[in-house]
């Protein structure tokens, strides 16, 4: 930025989103610090600017306009942003809700369900994230110790772990948890009827796709 | 025709160059066949020539196909420099990403096709099988596409960052994968493999564009098809992963056959590669083989052969690599129906 040139709260969320969505590390940090400095709503800032740019993002790859290096770079710009403008955030701000998410046990693939977390943590959701390689007792343990999640969302990309969504499912419902949450699931090999069979709740086939999906499961638009 | 008047090795051979044939040859696909010898996916398998040998034979009996599959091409990776992890039941993974910068890629070791723990026992077993096949069978080889093995060795999502930050260090590391998958093939060719098959799903449109492909992927990948061929085997390429907006450029590979997920479908694919290569694959591993029934599978695969405009020039089989666990079931299921459907 140049000088002291006063930027208008819209021209700095154009910046943000521009950033993100060109995956431009250098304009997203200094357009951060202009909302910072400008007294702008860091909440607002994240979502008109932010998110915005990550949602066009999300639709770019879901139209096959984008691929993994941008979708990952336009990620790490993001996380860069949130860095920044995290610390400026007001406390009460509604979130849609919580998701608890992992990769379900014996599957390492989270480059999808590290690309869900983005979009749901755009669109406001709070996102737990349990990693990879998630037992079913981690998930239980994690509710019991938070106290309150929304939606319990779980990711498997392989036909071998995939059964590994169901034994979560049963562990919730052991543990008395099932009906206190929603249970969200995807990855490639996941499937509506799937979704169905194992008890879930909802399913979606891609990350822009499941933030709707999320959305609705807590009643939401 | 109730008897079958070909030998699994002339229908595939005959089917690949668009001629006639009895019926449409049939591949079970790819999944590890040691619970068939009642063993475990572990070190002690995965080294056992004889074993591995074993089994992929009783897997070509039990499901009564027409080739015979070996399973994963060795551990390149470990060759490479890699430290492993050998879990109790599954496939092998390495431990800690190698490359990171250039100077790392330019301190990978060369693989060895001869000293590759697991490669020196698939080879061992190609000849065991060559044996015992005759010319009944083609023994069928697994060599992993260029882009999957830079991943494993860079780290797919690093990579993939690579690819837009530093498009050099990728092309480093393809450089040695891909004179290194050339001297597996030539070891392969020794050993007498008729078939390689190549997955390669990291440069497949589910990761990367159809312009980084051309320009990243697809110069290493016509190399290794080359190698396979000049080793003596027919290239099967896998393009694992939302196919269609690369399909006009996976013919430059000028492999001999292309095999496809079950998002391509398999006539569509045939009447683009009519007379040049055969198709294979298209049949739904997950909802059909895995979570469907020997009914449905029958159904399913009626479907994709009733569409098919010629009857030659396609091979059917699983749109993917099955995982350990499948339904046997199902996977016979998919045989039997291509018999029965598939028959000229
Ligand atoms: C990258 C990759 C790897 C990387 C993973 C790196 C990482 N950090 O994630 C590495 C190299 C480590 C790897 C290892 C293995 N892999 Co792998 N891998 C892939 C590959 C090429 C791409 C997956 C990917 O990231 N896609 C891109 C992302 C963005 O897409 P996605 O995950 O589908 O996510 C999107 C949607 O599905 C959805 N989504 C995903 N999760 C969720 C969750 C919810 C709640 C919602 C709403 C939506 C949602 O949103 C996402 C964004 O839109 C696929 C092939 C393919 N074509 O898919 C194979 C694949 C998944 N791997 C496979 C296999 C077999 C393995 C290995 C066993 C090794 C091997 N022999 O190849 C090991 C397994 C290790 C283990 N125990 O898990 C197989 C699985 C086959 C099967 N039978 O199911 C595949 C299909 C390739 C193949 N044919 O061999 N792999
Ligand atoms: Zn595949």
């Amino acid at each position: 930025m140049k000088g002291d040139m006063k930027m208008s709260k819209e021209a700095i969320f154009k910046q943000l989103s521009h950033a993100v969505f060109d995956g431009d590390d250098d304009l997203v940090v200094e357009a951060a610090e202009a909302a910072i400095k400008e007294g702008i709503d860091a909440t607002e800032a994240i979502i008109e600017g932010l998110a915005a740019g990550m949602t066009k993002v999300g639709e770019y790859y879901e139209k096959q306009k984008y691929f993994l290096p941008e979708v990952i770079i336009s990620a790490e710009t993001f996380k860069q942003g949130i860095k920044i403008l995290e610390p400026h955030l007001s406390k009460d701000i509604a979130s849609p809700g919580t998701v608890l998410m992992g990769t379900v046990i014996s599957d390492v693939h989270d480059i999808g369900k590290n690309i869900v977390i983005i979009m749901l943590s755009a669109s406001g959701f709070k996102v737990i994230d349990l990693g990879k390689d998630v037992p079913p007792e981690a998930f239980v343990n994690k509710i019991k110790e938070v106290g309150k999640v929304d939606i319990v969302a779980m990711s498997a990309l392989m036909t071998t772990s995939m059964m590994g969504m169901q034994d979560v499912v049963e562990a919730l419902k052991k543990e008395g948890l099932r009906d206190k949450v929603k249970i969200m699931v995807g990855g490639a090999p996941v499937s509506q009827r799937f979704t169905d069979d194992i008890g879930a709740d909802g399913y979606a086939g891609d990350a822009v796709e499941g933030v709707r999906v999320a959305k609705r499961l807590v009643g939401v638009q | 025709m109730s008897t079958e008047q070909m030998t699994c090795k002339e229908r595939v051979q005959a089917a690949v160059k668009y001629e006639d044939i009895d019926r449409l040859p049939v591949f079970k696909g790819y999944f590890s066949p040691a619970r068939l010898v009642d063993r475990k996916m572990n070190y002690s398998f995965f080294t056992d020539a004889e074993a591995i040998a074993e089994a992929c034979w009783q897997a070509w009996k039990y499901f009564d196909d027409d080739g015979i599959h070996l399973l994963d091409g060795g551990f390149m990776e470990e060759e490479f420099g890699a430290d492993s992890i050998w879990p109790e039941n599954n496939y092998p993974m390495i431990n800690h990403i190698l490359v990171t910068d250039h100077e790392a890629a330019d301190a990978l070791k060369e693989p060895d096709p001869y000293k590759d723990s697991v490669f020196t026992a698939i080879l061992k077993a190609t000849e065991i099988l060559r044996k015992k096949a005759g010319d009944e069978v083609m023994v069928c080889g697994f060599i992993n596409g260029t882009f999957n093995y830079a991943a494993r060795l860079m780290g797919t999502e690093n990579m993939m960052n690579y690819l837009a930050t530093d498009p050099e260090l990728v092309h480093k590391v393809c450089r040695k994968v891909a004179d290194a998958q050339v001297r597996y093939a030539k070891a392969y060719g020794e050993a007498g493999i008729e078939l390689i098959f190549m997955p390669d799903a990291t440069s497949a449109p589910a990761c990367i564009s159809p312009k980084t492909y051309g320009k990243m992927a697809l110069p290493y990948l016509k190399e290794a098809v080359k190698g396979f061929q000049d080793a003596g085997a027919l290239a099967m390429y896998h393009p694992c992963g939302g196919e269609y907006p690369i399909i006009d450029q996976i013919g430059q590979t000028k492999a001999d056959i292309y095999y496809f997920s079950e998002l391509v479908e398999l006539d569509v694919a045939q009447k683009i590669f009519v007379d040049r290569a055969a198709v294979a694959g298209t049949v739904n591993g997950s909802r059909e083989l895995f979570l469907g029934t020997p009914e449905i599978v029958d159904e399913h695969v009626k479907g994709i052969i009733d569409r098919l405009k010629y009857r030659t020039g396609a091979i059917i089989m699983p749109g993917c690599g099955l995982s350990p666990n499948c339904k046997y079931e199902n996977v016979k299921a998919m045989v039997d129906a291509t018999k029965e459907y598939g028959k000229n």
